[in-house]
């Protein structure tokens, strides 16, 4: 594949204060990572494993504890890991956008949906208050919600868990980013819900020619609906390919003993 | 809302409407002096008597009430902005901010506030301004504690993060995320804050360093009392009653949106 990468991480290391004492913990160590463009990318491991912390690090989401001691984010020909701060803030919800894991907390209780998509819009767009409103509006309607103009003056309270990941995603998918990264999107949700926000991301991928980053601890996700997987040990990237090669020829031993961990039902 | 929460509500309502409507509720001019009929005892023409100087004792208590209540509410917006804004910079920011915000809050706590005040006043002159200013920028410091410690734990939860990621600065976290979800507590302490603040004025203009005559304010109606109070109890009783119901009203409101906001409470 001769094409350029959308995102080309190159060894990455980053450090983390250890708390209490002046002991550095390395956490990520020498991560090497390509996504391409209308790809999605399943980043496998298991807690621990840097694979959040990768993640956060590309737009310069770390905690105050983490440091990164060196390695090269390009994004769109741009270093994102020498930008100023000014300029990142600019990248984050505009090109690069985040789901997390629980959308119960991620929202603020105190403001209704509508209000803080309107916000995310404000923040990148040069848009009115009325403008704003619609491209809100229509975003919830991407995400599949039933009368989205009603629903954007509900609080985050009265809705239910797979609704409100849905406002989220909304949220990321408001101002058309290129780059989508999925923190655990499905953890908090149950199976049913689970499917149909994989399915929503999968369709989100071909409608609005998205690049996703799909970061889960739980393979059969990502069998499901990543085309391309990596998995994460103890901050290194073990194993990358194609996710049918990946599941089917593991190279890695840690790579096997996760594929063992998908149960299988009636035994093997 | 129990009854003792109704009662202080009713309480804060009356005298509000007092003060908003002072002009329309009075029929006597509180400053017109008539010494022919001084320390009249409350009767049908005024209800609550006269002073020495034969001024109508109600209308004084109402006017009265105009400035006893902004004395109050301008204080206590002065500190809840200063202690929102010194609060939530120090809780959010944490490291060498916080703990400089900190100390010195430490540093304010330990001056006793009313000397503090009263130096100041000998200072810079009785002035119903210089007393609003003053009373505000010593009582903020409960204000910052209680909003520095809602914003340390407010800042940890996912949707501060989630803010950060769709790309809002510090300034908007701080004002759009963190502060409407932190401001319970200092609504109740702003309740109980305007009860303070009435009574520390009333405290000041008895010592003649506060509201100066002929401007009549609960406290200096009570200073002017004190020389006759052998022979006219009204004089004494009405602004006195007033002060006691004004703060009982405040504290019982902020008692009851104290309840109001405990995430503990029963539904």
């Amino acid at each position: 594949m001769s094409k350029e990468p959308l995102l080309e991480i190159t060894d990455l290391r980053l450090d983390f204060k250890h708390t209490g004492s002046d002991r550095m913990v390395e956490a990520v160590r020498g991560v090497d990572l390509r996504v391409f463009e209308g790809e999605i990318l399943g980043l496998v491991g298991e807690s621990g494993s840097g694979k959040s912390v990768t993640a956060l690090s590309i737009t310069g989401l770390l905690p105050k504890t983490a440091s990164v001691k060196s390695g090269r984010i390009f994004f769109e020909g741009r270093d994102l890991l020498a930008l100023p701060e000014e300029d990142l803030r600019k990248v984050r919800g505009s090109r690069i956008s985040y789901v997390f894991q629980d959308p119960a907390s991620s929202l603020n209780p105190v403001f209704t949906i509508g209000d803080q998509l309107m916000e995310t819009v404000m923040l990148h767009q040069n848009a009115g208050k009325g403008d704003a409103f619609d491209i809100a509006a229509g975003s919830l309607k991407d995400v599949g919600m039933p009368s989205p103009k009603e629903q954007m003056y509900a609080y985050p309270h009265q809705l239910s868990g797979g609704m409100r990941q849905r406002v989220m995603i909304a949220m990321a998918i408001a101002c058309r980013p290129k780059l989508l990264i999925a923190d655990e999107p499905t953890t908090a949700l149950d199976v049913t819900v689970q499917a149909q926000i994989l399915e929503l991301l999968s369709e989100l991928k071909e409608e609005l020619s998205l690049t996703v980053i799909l970061i889960t601890h739980d393979l059969s996700i990502v069998s499901q609906v990543a085309e391309k997987t990596a998995v994460m040990q103890q901050g290194r990237i073990v194993e990358y390919g194609d996710t049918e090669m990946v599941y089917r020829k593991p190279s890695h031993p840690y790579t096997k003993k996760l594929i063992d961990c998908i149960p299988k039902i009636g035994g093997r | 809302m129990n009854r003792l929460t109704m009662f202080g509500l009713v309480v804060v309502a009356v005298m509000a409407f007092a003060a908003l409507f002072a002009p329309f509720i009075v029929k006597h001019d509180p400053g017109s002096i008539d010494l022919q009929n001084g320390l009249m005892p409350p009767s049908a023409g005024h209800i609550m008597g006269t002073d020495s100087l034969g001024r109508d004792l109600f209308s004084r208590m109402v006017f009265g009430a105009r400035i006893s209540l902004s004395v109050g509410f301008v204080a206590v917006g002065i500190s809840v902005v200063a202690g929102v804004l010194f609060g939530s910079v120090a809780g959010y920011y944490g490291g060498w901010i916080d703990s400089a915000i900190s100390r010195f809050i430490d540093i304010m706590l330990c001056f006793p506030t009313f000397f503090l005040i009263l130096a100041t006043i000998a200072v810079l002159g009785p002035s119903i301004w210089n007393i609003m200013v003053i009373i505000g920028l010593t009582s903020w410091m409960g204000v910052a504690r209680l909003i520095r410690a809602e914003i340390l734990s407010l800042k940890e939860r996912e949707f501060v993060e989630a803010a950060r990621a769709v790309g809002a600065s510090d300034f908007r976290i701080i004002t759009r995320h963190l502060i409407p979800n932190g401001i319970g507590p200092v609504l109740v302490s702003a309740t109980l804050g305007v009860a303070g603040a009435i009574l520390t004025e009333s405290g000041l203009s008895f010592l003649g360093l506060g509201v100066q005559p002929p401007v009549p304010s609960w406290g200096n109606i009570l200073t002017e009392a004190k020389s006759t109070l052998g022979i006219a109890w009204w004089i004494t009783v009405f602004p006195g009653l007033a002060i006691l119901i004004t703060v009982l009203g405040y504290n019982l409101l902020g008692e009851g949106l104290r309840e109001h906001f405990n995430p503990h409470r029963k539904q």
